[in-house]
């Protein structure tokens, strides 16, 4: 069983991408922003990060630079979904350490064959 | 069980007694490269009418988190028409955390936000329109629901949209449904937005997801 903790504090967000990327072989845990995440994460085996960027509290990019310097993170595939889609924000999303940048609304079908690439599923 | 000072909060507050707290030597400290220095003149400016420009002008090269808080918190029990123009400017930072405190202290001028909402709901940058969504979720004006009925009614972001129905899913009143028919409408194609208005249909009728 894998395990993918989507962050991201609107509500209806999170059960939507709950709704596309949860089957038999994944489970879901969700957090509403990067503190939590972060906390929620600690001692828990996390193979995939879903991270939304603007939140309150820790926002997604600073979200991806924590996990990057977690030891027991710092290898977990880390995809990034944002409202924004002016040109640098993708750049942003990868020097801060995300592995893969989506714009919302997320097709499902692309995520979820992302999700299966990231977790190395067959 | 007791709680123990941290070294750094001792280090700092021999800072604070080590500084002169008249306003000049505390603007100074603004600029200081030790963090808990420029947070205690944050703290000790609170209220200060004259610092004001300095406290505004710190917040657009502040990058640590405490200190940042520190710099909102002594702007909002002044946080007259003037002040609330450039906090509207802070909602574009490219800093995340200053958007964040942009927003935290217009969530707490709900009258303030209020006179403001039709020029930010109407700004060409959708983020900062998302942005003043959140607001309007997170403050009890009478109004609210209202503000986002228009916002699910006209606005041509799907995203801005987005946030809005999931804004209404929590402060929706007895139009909201009928508002969100014609949503429906709208985005028609749009399987994200068909979700979050099924999202506030049960919502609605007390449903679980």
């Amino acid at each position: 069983m894998k395990t993918i903790m989507i962050v991201d504090d609107a509500n209806t967000v999170r059960t939507y991408h709950r709704m596309i990327v949860a089957s038999a072989q994944r489970q879901v845990e969700e957090a509403e922003n990067g503190v939590e995440a972060l906390e929620k994460a600690m001692g828990k085996q996390i193979d995939l990060f879903m991270v939304d960027v603007n939140m309150p509290k820790m926002d997604g990019y600073r979200l991806c630079q924590e996990i990057r310097r977690d030891d027991a993170l710092n290898q977990v595939p880390i995809i990034m979904i944002s409202t924004e889609s002016q040109a640098g924000d993708a750049t942003k999303a990868f020097d801060c350490g995300a592995n893969f940048y989506m714009t919302k609304p997320v097709d499902g079908t692309t995520l979820n064959d992302m999700v299966s690439l990231m977790l190395g599923e067959e | 069980m007791g709680l123990r000072k941290s070294r750094g909060e001792s280090a700092a507050q021999a800072d604070r007694r080590q500084s002169s707290r008249d306003l000049t030597s505390l603007i100074d400290d603004l600029q200081n490269e030790a963090a808990d220095v420029r947070r205690w003149a944050a703290r000790d400016l609170s209220n200060n009418l004259e610092a004001r420009r300095a406290l505004l002008d710190r917040i657009d090269v502040e990058h640590e988190p405490m200190v940042l808080e520190a710099l909102f918190s002594a702007i909002e029990d002044m946080c007259d028409e003037e002040v609330a123009g450039e906090v509207l400017i802070k909602l574009k930072s490219e800093d995340a955390q200053v958007r964040n405190g942009a927003i935290e202290l217009l969530q707490n001028k709900p009258v303030l936000f209020a006179s403001h909402v039709n020029e930010l709901l109407n700004d060409e940058d959708s983020d900062v329109r998302i942005f003043a969504v959140d607001v309007i979720g997170a403050i009890r004006h009478p109004d609210a629901a209202l503000w986002l009925h228009d916002v699910v009614l006209n606005d041509k972001n799907i995203n801005v949209v987005g946030t809005a129905i999931d804004k209404l899913s929590e402060i929706g009143n007895s139009e909201t449904l009928d508002v969100l028919e014609k949503v429906s409408a709208r985005f028609s194609n749009e399987a994200y937005i068909q979700f979050a208005i099924q999202c506030v249909r049960h919502a609605v009728a007390g449903d679980e997801i």
